[in-house]
């Protein structure tokens, strides 16, 4: 972002893990993240948010920053849960969609563990593969329908 | 009592009869366009709808669609000045008020939002005739008045509402409160789209987000796909358009296995609209990552197209309006079916002089009016102005008594719009108001005239195309609209 007002340096994308209560918010440097979910833009107050549902959502859970990170953390915490592939995709499931996998899906998810390993795709800062293709799985949990509603 | 099997039971007899009722064994069995898009998409087979413009449930969502009738136009372009242009001082000139300014305003007032109306008050600006049609356009619009032949302006036009928030609901959706489906929503509905790469329906945003929100911009009622993308005109549109993964080939692996366990989720739960989008949405937005850039990136264009439009204007705002014009010409030349261009900021708050009259019109003015024009000259020039309806209109006008020292209030007893392209006669005048132009009294005409007007002109019936809703078969003009056949070819 650029602009008159910009302020000089950001924090860590991931807050250094704090939870915010307060953000500050700067109405020229509206976080895009946040206006893509439907965040009221400040000029004026707002009754009721909108609730769309766009593309520009969809582009969020797949190529922000933010969701990129957090799906690097979660991976590393699911391989450092348990040793066995399985065990570990039943974990994720749980966190993410409170309820354990078919076998059928743990396959697939196994299946693709396995391509993206193959691919020689590396997680960024430690060169892990087996990181690497964590993080993408846990990347697609997010972008599930199912991890984003709530029925 | 074992509390927690009890609630297993239970939750197993809520799985059981949810699996039996008609409901959901219909919205399984009708195979809603989520899955479908689903298995056309693993596929990658391309599906084209033959289904009626009152919508099929059995086809993608926003696969065209064939219309009422053969029709003129196959686009819209809709400028919005967000604000109310004054008429008096753009497209209405009015000999009389210019005489009487300064004198008391000898008709009756109706209530205005600020009630601190003044005496009746002339146009700082001159008008002068243009065109084989002898239009006259004030000082404002000089680039555009050279464009006068190829419009229709509409001196008639009224509103129901005399307030931002409802009037732009009312010129967006046809209804003053929160909720119904945008005019681009209706068309991507009776319509669909020429291009499964980008949404159907875009708002270039300069800026200034109109009063009443994204709602102006949603797809109410009607399916969620519908509703509008809102881009930015500079180099990132939409954030987050650029994929990230590093190798090739492992973000296709990703959305194959999301796909797959989406579609077990869309298994268990039947038809459900915002689950069917949001699948749709996905789609589209692994397009859009190819798309978007291509569409944005205009080293292309030529520097005598850019210049043209406007690139390289001293005034930032015209810059920025430059850049939204060109990107709806390139939006439609990719078959984009609605797009609206919202205004920049130019720090007057909109077009909405209540006061600083002068200055504010100016510097709107000076945002659009070269862009507009290069706009219609450039759409003219590549074939594309006989297909594509542009629209300009704000949302009311303004009062031709003052307010305060120099402004003028909200008036939405009669202001002007004017409209080019596919099957508008170029260099007409339709409808008049008052000697004062204050109020519409030859020719009334209504927003529902106006969107009459333009599912005409891109081929559909108004009356015809509709969506059950709340019992009832609900459409953009309600119970009213007449098509302004006269401004046509």
């Amino acid at each position: 972002m650029s602009g008159r007002g910009r302020p000089g340096r950001s924090g860590p994308l991931d807050g250094a893990g704090r939870r915010s209560v307060y953000l500050q918010l700067r109405r020229n440097f509206v976080n895009p993240f946040f206006s893509a979910f439907d965040k009221p833009n400040p000029v004026s107050t707002r009754g009721r948010r909108s609730e769309s549902n766009v593309p520009a959502q969809a582009l969020s859970l797949l190529n922000d920053d933010f969701v990129i990170g957090q799906a690097t953390v979660w991976a590393k915490r699911a391989l450092a849960s348990a040793t066995n592939e399985d065990a570990r995709i039943d974990a994720m499931f749980v966190d993410a969609l409170g309820r354990a996998p078919s076998d059928d899906e743990r396959k697939r998810c196994s299946a693709f563990l396995a391509e993206v390993y193959e691919s020689g795709a590396k997680a960024p800062r430690t060169k892990s593969r087996s990181v690497a293709a964590w993080s993408e799985l846990a990347h697609v949990l997010f972008n599930l329908k199912e991890f984003a509603w709530i029925r | 009592m074992d509390p927690m099997n009890d609630e297993v039971e239970v939750a197993d007899v809520r799985e059981e009869l949810r699996a039996r009722t008609r409901r959901a064994f219909l919205g399984q069995a009708a195979g809603g366009f989520g899955a479908v898009a689903l298995t056309s998409l693993l596929g990658e087979a391309p599906l084209r709808a033959a289904a009626t413009a009152s919508g099929g449930s059995d086809t993608s969502a926003l696969a065209p669609r064939k219309t009422h009738f053969e029709p003129r136009a196959k686009r819209v372009i809709f400028l919005y000045m967000d604000g109310g242009v004054s008429q008096v001082d753009s497209w209405d000139p009015k000999p009389k008020l210019q005489r009487d300014s300064g004198k008391p305003f000898p008709m009756k007032m109706e209530p205005t939002q600020f009630d601190n109306n003044g005496n009746t008050r002339g146009s700082p600006w001159k008008f002068r005739q243009y065109g084989e049609s002898g239009t006259p356009v004030s000082e404002l619009f000089p680039h555009i008045a050279r464009c006068v032949d190829k419009l229709a302006v509409v001196r008639s036009m009224t509103s129901d509402f005399p307030e931002h928030t409802n009037a732009n609901y009312f010129l967006h959706t046809g209804h003053g409160l929160q909720g119904r489906p945008s005019m681009g929503a209706w068309f991507g509905y009776g319509l669909g789209s020429e291009n499964r790469d980008l949404p159907a329906y875009v708002v270039l945003n300069g800026g200034l987000t109109p009063p009443g929100g994204l709602d102006n911009f949603l797809s109410g009622f009607l399916p969620a796909s519908y509703q509008a993308s809102v881009l930015r005109p500079d180099e990132q549109a939409i954030a987050n358009v650029r994929a990230k993964e590093a190798r090739p080939g492992v973000q296709r692996r990703k959305l194959d296995l999301m796909r797959a366990l989406d579609a077990k989720l869309r298994a268990r739960t039947g038809h459900v609209d915002a689950l069917e989008s949001a699948i749709q949405n996905y789609e589209l937005a692994a397009r859009m990552q190819l798309a978007v850039p291509e569409l944005t990136g205009l080293e292309g264009e030529s520097k005598i197209v850019k210049k043209l439009y406007g690139f390289e204007s001293g005034y930032d705002k015209t810059r920025i309006y430059a850049r939204q014009c060109l990107l709806a010409r390139r939006l439609v030349e990719r078959g984009v079916r609605f797009v609206e261009l919202t205004c920049p900021n130019c720090g007057h708050d909109r077009w909405d002089q209540h006061s600083n009259l002068k200055r504010g019109h100016e510097n709107n003015a000076r945002a659009v009016d070269q862009p507009i024009a290069a706009l219609l000259i450039d759409l003219e020039r590549r074939g594309l102005l006989d297909e594509t309806l542009v629209v300009w209109t704000g949302e009311f006008g303004r009062t031709p008594f003052a307010q305060g020292r120099n402004g003028r209030d909200h008036n939405p007893y009669g202001f002007s719009l004017w409209m080019a392209g596919g099957g508008i006669r170029g260099g007409t005048i339709y409808g008049a108001t008052d000697e004062y132009g204050y109020k519409a009294i030859d020719k009334r005409t209504t927003i529902h005239d106006l969107h009459a007007t333009m599912f005409h002109l891109l081929g559909i019936d108004h009356e015809r195309l509709t969506y059950r809703h709340s019992g009832r078969d609900i459409r953009l003009t309600d119970v009213a609209g007449d098509v302004l056949h006269d401004i046509l070819l």
